[in-house]
């Protein structure tokens, strides 16, 4: 049971986004304008999980958001909209990672841009920011992604099954063996 | 108006995409487009077993034969559905599922072929075996062609992100659509005929499907 309650989403998906995907497939502009302003910030933070070091994540939010608007029609109306903008940003990041050919250990992510976890802000007295990042770095990427998606995001483990094209169940062990090496990290990096 | 909190688009994802904000037309749910392969391909499958002469130890209107094919069909539709889901971002069945998927197919296929042969009683294919198995093989994978054709452009109107699964499970697709039809018609049941060269125009199929798929949707993202 208590896992089952930490694993519940940070915040409710917005409902309103397939109106506002359609009403861009409609060709209103600023429909466009507002899914940007609305979700390339969440975007942004979930490329910076999935690139390679030295990456210009600006560079893939823009790459996502062009694609996006290319493949516009693709988004089936009143279908969650998060899933299928995550799958191609996911995309995207996927392959500028294969692309850059370097599976180096990542960079620090900057202080601003770490994700706000519920069991980081706990760890936050104990540990400086640039060291949780470490922390996150060194977590499998496909764990990583689905602990940001989840806590971070707030997606449900179904949604990420459809981003990350698994199966729910799936899903919710990368989250969980992603969070339990990071309690590992934190603790192995407070002793 | 766009609350403050929001980020701008930027400058130069702005310049990209210039003015083209035309309305596009969102594309039907996977199942209404798979219709599209449905309807011609029943009418195929629906007139051979109306109008073809009985023939062999398995007549086209029997149990094994019309049974046959119409759960072929199905399932040939089935992993059409499951190809054009496969495109659509966000709504993909994963890698193990499509690979479920395929060896669901494939496997019903072959299992309906062994039991063609048990009721049909045939034996061995007899001399010119491999000739007229691999004409038979041949005429199956260009009656597969047409379908794969649909189902792959079907699949690339969406935006696969995984289209090597996606065109495979199209090519098996086509290979059950075909096979569905081509059973009707071929008069050999032998064992070899049924699960080598029957069975190898729906591999060379799926195989066709997902390099096909592959190549046209990496051109499209690098366009």
């Amino acid at each position: 049971m208590e896992q089952t309650t930490q694993y519940e989403a940070r915040e409710p998906p917005p409902d309103d986004l397939p109106d506002l995907m359609s009403r861009y497939q409609a060709g209103d502009e600023a429909a466009f304008e507002e899914l940007y302003g609305r979700l390339a910030r969440a975007v942004r933070g979930y490329l910076r999980t999935l690139a390679a070091p030295g990456t210009d994540v600006e560079d893939l939010v823009q790459n996502t958001f062009l694609q996006i608007h290319r493949s516009r029609r693709s988004y089936l109306p009143g279908e969650p909209v998060r899933p299928w903008l995550y799958a191609i940003a996911r995309h995207v990041g996927l392959m500028a990672r294969r692309s850059s050919g370097r599976r180096a250990r990542r960079e620090i992510q900057a202080e601003d841009e770490l994700p706000e976890v519920a069991v980081l802000s706990r760890a936050a007295g104990a540990l400086d920011r640039i060291a949780l990042g470490r922390a996150l770095r060194v977590l499998p990427p496909a764990g990583r992604e689905a602990l940001w998606l989840h806590h971070v995001a707030g997606f449900s483990f179904r949604e990420i099954a459809a981003v990350q094209g698994v199966s729910e169940t799936a899903a919710k062990v990368r989250a969980h063996r992603a969070l339990v090496a990071l309690r590992g990290e934190i603790a192995e990096a407070g002793k | 108006m766009i609350p403050r909190d929001h980020e701008p688009v930027p400058t130069a994802l702005r310049a990209a995409l210039g003015q083209d904000f035309a309305p596009v037309a969102p594309l039907s749910p996977p199942w209404k487009r798979a219709l599209r392969l449905a309807i011609p391909t029943l009418i195929l499958v629906g007139a051979a077993m109306l109008l073809l002469p009985p023939r062999g130890p398995i007549s086209a209107s029997s149990l094994p034969g019309a049974g046959f094919s119409v759960l072929e069909w199905l399932v040939g539709l089935t992993l059409v559905w499951l190809a054009l889901r496969e495109a659509v971002p966000g709504l993909g069945v994963g890698a193990r599922r499509a690979l479920a998927a395929l060896g669901a197919g494939i496997g019903l296929q072959l299992a309906l072929g062994f039991l063609l042969w048990q009721r049909s009683g045939a034996s061995l294919g007899g001399p010119h075996a491999a000739a007229h198995g691999a004409a038979c093989a041949a005429m199956e994978g260009a009656l597969g062609m047409p379908s794969l054709a649909i189902a792959v452009w079907l699949a690339l109107r969406a935006l696969p992100l995984r289209p090597c699964w996606s065109g495979a499970l199209a090519g098996a697709a086509a290979g059950l659509l075909a096979d569905s039809l081509w059973h009707l018609v071929c008069v050999r049941y032998d064992l070899e005929h049924l699960l080598v060269w029957h069975f190898s125009a729906t591999l060379v199929l799926t195989l066709l499907g997902a390099g096909w798929s592959s190549r046209r949707s990496r051109r499209a993202l690098a366009a």
